[in-house]
Protein backbone atom coordinates (compact mmCIF):
# COMPACT_ATOMS: atom_id res chain seq x y z
CA UNK A 1 0.00 0.00 0.00
CA UNK A 2 1.48 3.31 -0.78
CA UNK A 3 0.72 6.29 1.70
CA UNK A 4 -0.48 9.96 0.39
CA UNK A 5 0.00 13.34 2.06
CA UNK A 6 -3.92 13.00 3.32
CA UNK A 7 -3.30 9.33 4.87
CA UNK A 8 0.09 9.80 6.72
CA UNK A 9 -1.49 13.30 7.96
CA UNK A 10 -4.33 11.84 9.25
CA UNK A 11 -2.23 8.50 10.40
CA UNK A 12 0.28 11.04 12.23
CA UNK A 13 -2.82 12.88 14.09
CA UNK A 14 -4.25 9.97 15.18
CA UNK A 15 -1.19 8.63 16.38
CA UNK A 16 -0.75 11.96 18.08
CA UNK A 17 2.59 12.61 16.33
CA UNK A 18 3.55 16.29 16.30
CA UNK A 19 2.97 18.08 13.32
CA UNK A 20 5.69 18.53 10.56
CA UNK A 21 6.50 21.26 8.00
CA UNK A 22 5.19 20.21 4.73
CA UNK A 23 8.54 20.05 2.68
CA UNK A 24 9.26 17.69 6.07
CA UNK A 25 6.29 15.30 5.28
CA UNK A 26 7.03 15.28 1.83
CA UNK A 27 10.35 13.77 2.65
CA UNK A 28 9.08 11.39 5.11
CA UNK A 29 6.19 10.31 2.04
CA UNK A 30 8.86 9.71 -0.21
CA UNK A 31 11.17 7.70 2.42
CA UNK A 32 7.78 5.43 3.27
CA UNK A 33 6.40 4.98 -0.46
CA UNK A 34 10.08 4.08 -1.92
CA UNK A 35 10.38 1.29 0.91
CA UNK A 36 7.09 -0.02 0.25
CA UNK A 37 7.31 -0.23 -3.71
CA UNK A 38 10.47 -1.97 -3.13
CA UNK A 39 9.70 -4.53 -0.62
CA UNK A 40 6.60 -5.31 -2.23
CA UNK A 41 8.54 -4.90 -6.02
CA UNK A 42 8.64 -7.97 -8.45
CA UNK A 43 11.73 -9.30 -6.72
CA UNK A 44 10.77 -9.62 -3.24
CA UNK A 45 11.75 -13.24 -1.78
CA UNK A 46 10.92 -14.34 -5.55
CA UNK A 47 13.34 -17.15 -4.62
CA UNK A 48 11.23 -18.76 -1.99
CA UNK A 49 7.89 -20.41 -3.12
CA UNK A 50 4.84 -18.37 -2.30
CA UNK A 51 2.46 -21.16 -0.87
CA UNK A 52 5.73 -22.11 1.07
CA UNK A 53 6.20 -18.62 2.39
CA UNK A 54 2.39 -18.46 3.29
CA UNK A 55 2.13 -22.33 5.22
CA UNK A 56 5.24 -22.28 6.43
CA UNK A 57 6.79 -18.43 6.51
CA UNK A 58 10.50 -19.39 8.45
CA UNK A 59 11.14 -22.24 6.34
CA UNK A 60 12.51 -22.75 2.94
CA UNK A 61 12.83 -25.21 0.35
CA UNK A 62 16.24 -26.57 1.36
CA UNK A 63 14.61 -27.47 4.81
CA UNK A 64 14.02 -30.74 6.05
CA UNK A 65 11.35 -29.66 8.19
CA UNK A 66 9.87 -28.48 5.31
CA UNK A 67 10.11 -31.20 2.50
CA UNK A 68 8.78 -33.47 5.68
CA UNK A 69 5.52 -31.39 5.65
CA UNK A 70 5.63 -30.85 1.98
CA UNK A 71 5.44 -34.60 1.68
CA UNK A 72 2.78 -35.55 4.39
CA UNK A 73 0.17 -33.38 2.43
CA UNK A 74 1.06 -34.88 -0.53
CA UNK A 75 0.03 -38.16 0.64
CA UNK A 76 -3.20 -37.08 1.43
CA UNK B 1 49.16 12.69 3.40
CA UNK B 2 51.90 11.99 5.89
CA UNK B 3 55.25 11.16 4.16
CA UNK B 4 56.29 7.75 4.56
CA UNK B 5 59.50 8.18 6.84
CA UNK B 6 56.84 9.46 9.26
CA UNK B 7 56.47 7.47 12.39
CA UNK B 8 52.51 8.49 12.85
CA UNK B 9 52.15 6.44 8.78
CA UNK B 10 54.03 3.55 10.20
CA UNK B 11 52.13 0.36 10.60
CA UNK B 12 51.00 -0.94 14.16
CA UNK B 13 53.17 -4.28 14.00
CA UNK B 14 56.09 -1.96 12.71
CA UNK B 15 55.59 0.64 15.34
CA UNK B 16 55.10 -2.03 18.22
CA UNK B 17 58.81 -3.72 17.17
CA UNK B 18 60.65 -0.02 17.22
CA UNK B 19 58.96 0.44 20.83
CA UNK B 20 60.36 -2.92 21.94
CA UNK B 21 63.64 -2.31 20.42
CA UNK B 22 63.79 0.91 21.87
CA UNK B 23 63.85 2.60 18.53
CA UNK B 24 61.39 5.05 19.33
CA UNK B 25 59.47 6.36 22.46
CA UNK B 26 55.71 6.57 22.73
CA UNK B 27 56.53 9.79 23.20
CA UNK B 28 58.00 10.02 19.86
CA UNK B 29 55.29 8.85 18.17
CA UNK B 30 52.23 10.51 19.92
CA UNK B 31 54.50 13.94 18.70
CA UNK B 32 54.51 12.56 15.47
CA UNK B 33 50.78 12.04 15.29
CA UNK B 34 50.06 15.67 17.05
CA UNK B 35 52.14 16.88 14.05
CA UNK B 36 49.86 15.08 11.90
CA UNK B 37 46.94 16.33 13.56
CA UNK B 38 48.09 19.94 13.16
CA UNK B 39 48.42 19.65 9.25
CA UNK B 40 45.00 17.67 8.64
CA UNK B 41 42.66 18.81 10.84
CA UNK B 42 41.46 22.34 9.70
CA UNK B 43 41.71 20.94 6.26
CA UNK B 44 39.63 17.59 7.27
CA UNK B 45 37.76 18.13 10.60
CA UNK B 46 38.40 14.45 10.78
CA UNK B 47 38.15 15.11 14.91
CA UNK B 48 35.93 16.55 16.83
CA UNK B 49 37.76 16.17 20.61
CA UNK B 50 41.32 15.80 20.94
CA UNK B 51 43.35 17.09 24.17
CA UNK B 52 47.42 17.20 22.79
CA UNK B 53 47.97 17.17 26.69
CA UNK B 54 46.70 14.20 27.94
CA UNK B 55 47.88 12.10 25.28
CA UNK B 56 51.49 13.17 26.06
CA UNK B 57 50.90 12.76 29.75
CA UNK B 58 49.70 8.83 28.78
CA UNK B 59 52.58 8.42 26.38
CA UNK B 60 54.90 9.48 29.21
CA UNK B 61 53.47 6.84 31.69
CA UNK B 62 53.71 4.30 28.91
CA UNK B 63 57.54 5.34 28.08
CA UNK B 64 58.07 4.87 32.38
CA UNK B 65 56.48 1.68 32.13
CA UNK B 66 58.80 0.34 28.75
CA UNK B 67 61.96 2.10 30.91
CA UNK B 68 61.16 -0.98 33.59
CA UNK B 69 60.48 -3.34 31.03
CA UNK B 70 56.82 -3.49 31.21
CA UNK B 71 56.05 -3.79 27.24
CA UNK B 72 53.76 -6.83 27.42
CA UNK B 73 50.57 -5.39 25.83
CA UNK B 74 50.16 -6.11 22.15
CA UNK B 75 49.08 -2.07 21.57
CA UNK B 76 51.73 -1.02 23.71
CA UNK B 77 51.43 3.52 23.13
CA UNK B 78 49.41 3.08 20.16
CA UNK B 79 47.09 5.71 19.40
CA UNK B 80 43.73 4.97 18.34
CA UNK B 81 41.35 7.22 17.14
CA UNK B 82 37.65 6.18 18.29
CA UNK B 83 34.35 7.46 16.99
CA UNK B 84 32.29 9.52 19.26
CA UNK B 85 29.64 7.15 19.45
CA UNK B 86 31.53 5.39 21.84
CA UNK B 87 31.71 6.09 25.35
CA UNK B 88 35.07 7.10 26.84
CA UNK B 89 35.91 7.77 30.10
CA UNK B 90 38.25 11.09 29.43
CA UNK B 91 35.99 12.36 26.31
CA UNK B 92 32.73 13.90 25.80
CA UNK B 93 30.39 11.64 23.81
CA UNK B 94 28.38 13.34 21.55
CA UNK B 95 27.06 11.04 18.48
CA UNK B 96 28.00 14.67 16.82
CA UNK B 97 25.09 15.73 17.38
CA UNK B 98 23.11 18.27 19.41
CA UNK B 99 20.28 15.97 20.56
CA UNK B 100 21.99 15.21 24.11
CA UNK B 101 25.51 16.79 25.32
CA UNK B 102 25.59 15.28 28.89
CA UNK B 103 26.13 11.70 27.88
CA UNK B 104 27.63 9.53 30.94
CA UNK B 105 31.34 10.52 31.32
CA UNK B 106 33.94 9.14 33.34
CA UNK B 107 32.65 5.59 31.19
CA UNK B 108 34.13 3.42 28.81
CA UNK B 109 32.54 1.36 26.25
CA UNK B 110 33.95 -2.27 26.75
CA UNK B 111 35.57 -1.84 23.54
CA UNK B 112 37.42 0.87 24.07
CA UNK B 113 38.25 -0.63 27.85
CA UNK B 114 40.02 -3.70 25.66
CA UNK B 115 41.67 -1.62 23.69
CA UNK B 116 43.13 0.39 27.01
CA UNK B 117 44.10 -2.74 28.20
CA UNK B 118 45.96 -4.14 25.59
CA UNK B 119 47.86 -0.42 26.34
CA UNK B 120 46.14 1.83 23.64
CA UNK B 121 46.36 5.18 23.92
CA UNK B 122 43.20 6.77 22.90
CA UNK B 123 43.79 9.86 20.73
CA UNK B 124 40.39 11.80 20.68
CA UNK B 125 37.46 11.02 19.33
CA UNK B 126 36.33 11.39 15.42
CA UNK B 127 33.38 13.55 13.67
CA UNK B 128 30.86 10.85 12.46
CA UNK B 129 27.42 11.37 10.51
CA UNK B 130 24.89 12.41 13.02
CA UNK B 131 23.45 9.28 14.85
CA UNK B 132 25.15 7.32 12.39
CA UNK B 133 22.32 7.72 10.44
CA UNK B 134 23.80 8.95 7.51
CA UNK B 135 26.46 7.50 4.69
CA UNK B 136 27.97 10.69 3.47
CA UNK B 137 29.47 12.56 6.62
CA UNK B 138 28.12 16.25 5.39
CA UNK B 139 25.79 16.30 8.44
CA UNK B 140 27.19 16.84 12.00
CA UNK B 141 27.00 19.24 14.54
CA UNK B 142 30.94 19.91 14.18
CA UNK B 143 30.91 20.52 10.51
CA UNK B 144 31.21 18.23 7.28
CA UNK B 145 34.49 15.77 7.35
CA UNK B 146 36.65 16.30 3.79
CA UNK B 147 38.48 13.60 1.97
CA UNK B 148 41.73 14.04 2.68
CA UNK B 149 42.60 12.22 -0.83
CA UNK B 150 40.58 15.01 -2.44
CA UNK B 151 39.01 17.93 -0.37
CA UNK B 152 36.72 18.60 -2.52
CA UNK B 153 34.77 15.01 -2.28
CA UNK B 154 33.07 13.53 0.73
CA UNK B 155 34.60 10.37 2.95
CA UNK B 156 31.57 8.61 2.93
CA UNK B 157 30.32 7.73 6.46
CA UNK B 158 29.15 6.98 9.33
CA UNK B 159 32.67 6.61 10.67
CA UNK B 160 33.92 9.33 7.76
CA UNK B 161 36.40 11.08 11.10
CA UNK B 162 38.43 7.84 11.65
CA UNK B 163 38.48 7.19 7.89
CA UNK B 164 39.84 10.77 7.38
CA UNK B 165 42.54 10.48 10.35
CA UNK B 166 43.81 7.12 9.07
CA UNK B 167 43.96 8.53 5.64
CA UNK B 168 45.80 11.38 6.34
CA UNK B 169 47.73 9.74 8.47
CA UNK B 170 47.47 10.86 12.00
CA UNK B 171 46.57 7.60 13.46
CA UNK B 172 47.48 4.52 12.29
CA UNK B 173 44.37 2.55 13.46
CA UNK B 174 40.96 4.12 14.06
CA UNK B 175 37.21 2.26 15.40
CA UNK B 176 34.10 2.47 13.78
CA UNK B 177 30.75 1.26 13.63
CA UNK B 178 28.79 -0.48 11.03
CA UNK B 179 24.74 -0.87 10.56
CA UNK B 180 24.65 -0.70 6.89
CA UNK B 181 28.12 0.33 5.52
CA UNK B 182 29.62 2.89 8.52
CA UNK B 183 33.42 1.18 8.66
CA UNK B 184 33.63 -0.09 5.03
CA UNK B 185 32.17 3.14 3.72
CA UNK B 186 34.66 5.48 4.68
CA UNK B 187 37.51 2.75 4.66
CA UNK B 188 36.59 2.68 0.68
CA UNK B 189 36.26 6.41 0.40
CA UNK B 190 38.98 7.14 1.99
CA UNK B 191 41.31 4.46 0.56
CA UNK B 192 42.04 2.11 4.03
CA UNK B 193 40.88 -0.76 5.41
CA UNK B 194 37.99 -2.00 7.52
CA UNK B 195 36.24 -4.98 8.87
CA UNK B 196 32.38 -5.19 9.71
CA UNK B 197 32.99 -8.56 12.29
CA UNK B 198 30.36 -10.84 12.34
CA UNK B 199 26.97 -9.60 14.50
CA UNK B 200 28.17 -11.14 17.89
CA UNK B 201 31.61 -11.45 17.39
CA UNK B 202 32.22 -7.34 19.27
CA UNK B 203 30.54 -6.02 22.31
CA UNK B 204 28.56 -2.87 21.66
CA UNK B 205 27.90 -2.36 25.57
CA UNK B 206 28.76 1.62 25.75
CA UNK B 207 28.20 2.25 21.94
CA UNK B 208 25.35 4.69 21.50
CA UNK B 209 22.82 2.38 19.08
CA UNK B 210 21.38 3.20 16.10
CA UNK B 211 19.67 -0.09 15.02
CA UNK B 212 20.38 -2.95 17.57
CA UNK B 213 19.72 -5.71 15.75
CA UNK B 214 22.01 -4.15 12.67
CA UNK B 215 24.85 -2.67 15.19
CA UNK B 216 28.34 -4.25 14.72
CA UNK B 217 31.77 -2.15 15.80
CA UNK B 218 34.65 -2.52 14.02
CA UNK B 219 38.29 -1.66 13.39
CA UNK B 220 39.86 0.72 10.60
CA UNK B 221 43.62 0.73 9.59
CA UNK B 222 46.12 1.00 6.91
CA UNK B 223 47.11 -2.66 6.59
CA UNK B 224 45.20 -5.58 6.80
CA UNK B 225 47.91 -7.18 9.54
CA UNK B 226 47.26 -3.76 11.67
CA UNK B 227 42.72 -4.45 11.44
CA UNK B 228 43.69 -8.37 12.35
CA UNK B 229 45.31 -7.09 15.39
CA UNK B 230 42.88 -4.91 16.39
CA UNK B 231 39.75 -7.12 15.72
CA UNK B 232 41.59 -9.71 18.27
CA UNK B 233 41.75 -7.51 21.06
CA UNK B 234 38.06 -6.12 20.68
CA UNK B 235 36.65 -9.31 19.91
CA UNK B 236 35.05 -11.59 22.85
CA UNK B 237 32.14 -12.69 25.11
CA UNK B 238 31.34 -9.28 27.28
CA UNK B 239 28.27 -9.88 29.68
CA UNK B 240 27.30 -6.78 28.87
CA UNK B 241 26.25 -7.85 25.15
CA UNK B 242 24.51 -11.07 25.72
CA UNK B 243 24.39 -11.42 21.68
CA UNK B 244 28.75 -11.83 21.92
CA UNK B 245 27.34 -15.46 23.27
CA UNK B 246 27.12 -16.64 20.56
CA UNK B 247 30.02 -19.30 19.54
CA UNK B 248 30.89 -19.24 16.12
CA UNK B 249 34.02 -20.94 16.71
CA UNK B 250 36.10 -18.44 15.05
CA UNK B 251 39.87 -20.05 14.53
CA UNK B 252 42.42 -17.47 15.36
CA UNK B 253 45.61 -19.19 14.83
CA UNK B 254 45.55 -18.88 10.86
CA UNK B 255 48.87 -18.31 9.31
CA UNK B 256 49.63 -15.76 6.72
CA UNK B 257 48.84 -17.58 2.89
CA UNK B 258 51.08 -17.99 0.76
CA UNK B 259 49.37 -18.99 -2.38
CA UNK B 260 45.26 -19.34 -2.86
CA UNK B 261 45.58 -21.83 -5.46
CA UNK B 262 43.08 -24.21 -3.50
CA UNK B 263 40.42 -21.52 -2.72
CA UNK B 264 37.00 -20.92 -4.49
CA UNK B 265 36.25 -17.16 -4.50
CA UNK B 266 32.68 -16.43 -5.59
CA UNK B 267 32.32 -13.26 -7.65
CA UNK B 268 28.94 -11.74 -6.59
CA UNK B 269 26.48 -10.18 -9.78
CA UNK B 270 22.52 -9.76 -9.64
CA UNK B 271 20.44 -8.01 -11.86
CA UNK B 272 19.98 -5.42 -9.33
CA UNK B 273 23.38 -4.53 -8.43
CA UNK B 274 25.15 -1.96 -10.57
CA UNK B 275 28.50 -0.66 -10.29
CA UNK B 276 30.30 1.63 -12.49
CA UNK B 277 32.91 0.39 -15.15
CA UNK B 278 36.04 1.42 -13.44
CA UNK B 279 34.58 -0.15 -10.15
CA UNK B 280 34.31 -3.20 -12.34
CA UNK B 281 38.00 -3.41 -13.84
CA UNK B 282 38.99 -2.84 -10.24
CA UNK B 283 36.98 -5.81 -9.02
CA UNK B 284 37.80 -7.68 -11.88
CA UNK B 285 41.83 -6.65 -11.36
CA UNK B 286 41.32 -8.64 -7.92
CA UNK B 287 39.57 -11.84 -9.27
CA UNK B 288 42.32 -12.17 -11.88
CA UNK B 289 44.94 -11.66 -9.31
CA UNK B 290 43.25 -14.39 -7.61
CA UNK B 291 42.89 -16.85 -10.37
CA UNK B 292 46.78 -15.92 -11.66
CA UNK B 293 47.64 -18.29 -8.53
CA UNK B 294 45.21 -20.74 -9.17
CA UNK B 295 42.20 -19.83 -7.06
CA UNK B 296 39.14 -21.07 -8.90
CA UNK B 297 36.23 -17.98 -9.39
CA UNK B 298 32.73 -18.47 -10.31
CA UNK B 299 30.00 -16.07 -10.90
CA UNK B 300 27.38 -15.88 -8.31
CA UNK B 301 24.08 -14.44 -9.10
CA UNK B 302 21.25 -13.37 -6.58
CA UNK B 303 17.99 -11.97 -6.56
CA UNK B 304 15.59 -10.54 -3.82
CA UNK B 305 18.44 -7.60 -3.12
CA UNK B 306 16.16 -4.54 -4.29
CA UNK B 307 13.30 -5.50 -1.62
CA UNK B 308 15.97 -7.00 1.03
CA UNK B 309 17.46 -3.35 0.64
CA UNK B 310 13.88 -2.46 1.46
CA UNK B 311 13.89 -4.79 3.95
CA UNK B 312 16.86 -3.43 5.79
CA UNK B 313 15.51 0.43 5.67
CA UNK B 314 12.89 -0.72 6.99
CA UNK B 315 14.49 -2.83 10.27
CA UNK B 316 16.67 0.59 10.09
CA UNK B 317 14.19 3.03 10.63
CA UNK B 318 11.99 1.13 12.99
CA UNK B 319 15.05 0.45 15.43
CA UNK B 320 15.91 4.01 14.99
CA UNK B 321 12.88 5.38 15.57
CA UNK B 322 12.04 3.42 18.32
CA UNK B 323 15.34 4.04 20.42
CA UNK B 324 15.05 7.93 19.67
CA UNK B 325 11.33 8.22 20.37
CA UNK B 326 11.72 10.20 23.74
CA UNK B 327 14.36 12.84 21.93
CA UNK B 328 11.71 12.83 19.41
CA UNK B 329 9.29 13.80 21.62
CA UNK B 330 10.95 16.12 23.68
CA UNK B 331 13.89 17.41 21.71
CA UNK B 332 13.17 17.00 18.11
CA UNK B 333 14.11 21.10 16.94
CA UNK B 334 17.85 19.37 17.94
CA UNK B 335 17.86 16.96 15.09
CA UNK B 336 19.46 17.81 11.44
CA UNK B 337 16.55 17.73 9.73
CA UNK B 338 17.89 14.86 7.11
CA UNK B 339 18.11 13.00 10.39
CA UNK B 340 14.92 13.48 11.84
CA UNK B 341 12.62 12.99 8.76
CA UNK B 342 14.21 9.26 9.37
CA UNK B 343 12.63 8.83 12.47
CA UNK B 344 9.86 9.74 11.51
CA UNK B 345 9.25 7.49 8.35
CA UNK B 346 10.54 5.05 11.23
CA UNK B 347 7.74 6.15 13.54
CA UNK B 348 5.03 6.04 10.51
CA UNK B 349 5.85 2.16 9.90
CA UNK B 350 3.73 -0.49 11.29
CA UNK B 351 4.66 -3.72 13.33
CA UNK B 352 3.21 -5.31 10.49
CA UNK B 353 5.36 -4.63 7.81
CA UNK B 354 8.45 -4.43 10.17
CA UNK B 355 7.93 -8.11 10.74
CA UNK B 356 7.54 -8.48 7.31
CA UNK B 357 11.15 -6.64 6.69
CA UNK B 358 12.54 -9.53 9.71
CA UNK B 359 11.41 -12.39 7.43
CA UNK B 360 12.40 -11.42 4.17
CA UNK B 361 15.99 -10.74 6.04
CA UNK B 362 15.83 -14.27 8.04
CA UNK B 363 15.25 -16.03 4.11
CA UNK B 364 17.00 -13.86 2.38
CA UNK B 365 20.31 -15.01 4.89
CA UNK B 366 19.41 -18.62 4.67
CA UNK B 367 19.64 -18.26 1.18
CA UNK B 368 22.40 -16.51 0.80
CA UNK B 369 24.61 -18.94 3.48
CA UNK B 370 23.89 -21.94 1.67
CA UNK B 371 25.49 -20.60 -1.80
CA UNK B 372 28.28 -18.87 0.29
CA UNK B 373 29.32 -22.38 2.25
CA UNK B 374 30.24 -23.36 -1.02
CA UNK B 375 33.14 -20.80 -1.46
CA UNK B 376 36.16 -19.51 1.09
CA UNK B 377 34.80 -15.81 -0.14
CA UNK B 378 32.41 -13.51 -2.12
CA UNK B 379 34.25 -10.78 -3.61
CA UNK B 380 32.38 -7.55 -4.73
CA UNK B 381 33.04 -4.00 -4.71
CA UNK B 382 32.36 -1.70 -1.31
CA UNK B 383 31.14 0.97 -2.99
CA UNK B 384 29.41 1.08 -6.69
CA UNK B 385 31.75 4.59 -7.05
CA UNK B 386 34.53 6.89 -5.77
CA UNK B 387 33.99 9.06 -3.23
CA UNK B 388 31.12 11.71 -4.93
CA UNK B 389 31.72 15.62 -4.15
CA UNK B 390 30.33 17.43 -1.20
CA UNK B 391 28.07 18.90 -3.86
CA UNK B 392 26.31 16.15 -5.25
CA UNK B 393 23.17 15.00 -3.37
CA UNK B 394 22.81 12.64 -6.38
CA UNK B 395 24.88 10.24 -8.57
CA UNK B 396 24.64 8.53 -11.77
CA UNK B 397 25.40 4.93 -11.95
CA UNK B 398 24.80 3.29 -15.32
CA UNK B 399 22.26 5.65 -16.77
CA UNK B 400 20.23 5.94 -13.47
CA UNK B 401 19.92 8.46 -10.88
CA UNK B 402 20.05 7.67 -6.88
CA UNK B 403 20.92 9.50 -3.90
CA UNK B 404 24.99 9.94 -2.58
CA UNK B 405 23.23 8.40 0.22
CA UNK B 406 21.98 5.57 -1.56
CA UNK B 407 24.91 5.11 -3.41
CA UNK B 408 27.15 4.38 -0.24
CA UNK B 409 24.65 2.12 1.70
CA UNK B 410 23.22 -0.50 -1.74
CA UNK B 411 25.71 -2.80 -1.45
CA UNK B 412 27.12 -2.52 2.36
CA UNK B 413 23.91 -3.49 3.54
CA UNK B 414 23.90 -7.27 2.63
CA UNK B 415 26.59 -7.25 5.17
CA UNK B 416 24.80 -5.89 7.95
CA UNK B 417 21.50 -7.75 7.48
CA UNK B 418 22.45 -11.44 6.94
CA UNK B 419 24.99 -10.46 9.81
CA UNK B 420 28.00 -11.77 7.64
CA UNK B 421 31.21 -10.51 8.11
CA UNK B 422 33.14 -8.17 5.69
CA UNK B 423 36.44 -6.63 5.01
CA UNK B 424 37.45 -3.66 2.63
CA UNK B 425 40.43 -3.48 0.83
CA UNK B 426 41.78 -0.59 -1.43
CA UNK B 427 41.59 -2.65 -4.82
CA UNK B 428 42.51 0.30 -7.35
CA UNK B 429 41.87 4.00 -8.35
CA UNK B 430 39.04 5.87 -10.74
CA UNK B 431 39.92 8.41 -13.15
CA UNK B 432 39.48 11.10 -10.68
CA UNK B 433 42.14 9.51 -8.62
CA UNK B 434 40.47 8.53 -5.62
CA UNK B 435 40.75 5.26 -3.97
CA UNK B 436 38.36 1.84 -5.05
CA UNK B 437 37.49 -0.06 -2.37
CA UNK B 438 36.98 -4.02 -2.99
CA UNK B 439 35.02 -6.09 -0.45
CA UNK B 440 35.58 -9.89 0.70
CA UNK B 441 32.04 -11.49 2.49
CA UNK B 442 31.60 -14.37 3.87
CA UNK B 443 29.13 -16.71 6.55
CA UNK B 444 29.24 -15.92 9.76
CA UNK B 445 32.52 -16.69 11.91
CA UNK B 446 35.24 -16.31 8.75
CA UNK B 447 36.55 -13.10 9.77
CA UNK B 448 39.76 -14.26 9.71
CA UNK B 449 39.64 -16.73 6.82
CA UNK B 450 38.44 -13.04 5.29
CA UNK B 451 41.64 -11.09 6.62
CA UNK B 452 43.71 -14.33 5.52
CA UNK B 453 42.97 -13.77 2.18
CA UNK B 454 42.39 -10.06 2.38
CA UNK B 455 46.30 -9.98 3.54
CA UNK B 456 47.46 -11.78 0.62
CA UNK B 457 45.90 -9.62 -2.12
CA UNK B 458 46.92 -6.58 -0.41
CA UNK B 459 50.53 -7.93 -0.55
CA UNK B 460 50.28 -9.03 -4.17
CA UNK B 461 48.47 -6.15 -5.13
CA UNK B 462 50.15 -3.41 -3.50
CA UNK B 463 48.65 -0.49 -4.57
CA UNK B 464 50.29 2.76 -4.14
CA UNK B 465 48.95 6.24 -3.11
CA UNK B 466 50.01 9.65 -4.06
Amino acid sequence: MLWTRELLITYRQQAKLPELPTHSLDQVLAILNSIHSDLDGEDNLSFIEPTTRMVFPDLDEHDPRYLGRSTARRCK
Amino acid sequence: MASETSLSSRSVCSLRNMILNRHVSVREIVSDCIDSYDKWQSKTNAFVSFDREQVLQVADAYDRDGAQGRINSLLHGIPVAVKDNYLTSDYPTTACSKVHDDWPQGIDSTVVALLRQAGAIVFGKTNMHEWAYGATNQVSSFGATKNPRNLDHITGGSSGGSGAALAAGIVPVALGSDTGGSVRIPAAACGVCGLKPTFGQVSRHGILPLAWSLDVAGPMARSVPDLKLLFSVMSGVDRNDPITYNDWNTNNRCRNLNRVSKLKIGVLSGEALNWSAEVDRSVNSVVRLLASDGAITEEICISGIRSGFAAWKVILHAEAAAYHAHFLNTRAQAYDESVLVQLEAGRSLSAAIYLKAQQHRSQFTRVLANKFLEYDCVILPTLPITAPKASQHDVQIKGKTITSQDAMTCLPWIANSTGFPAVTIPGGFGANGLPIGVSLLGVAGTDYKLLQIATWIENHLQLEFD
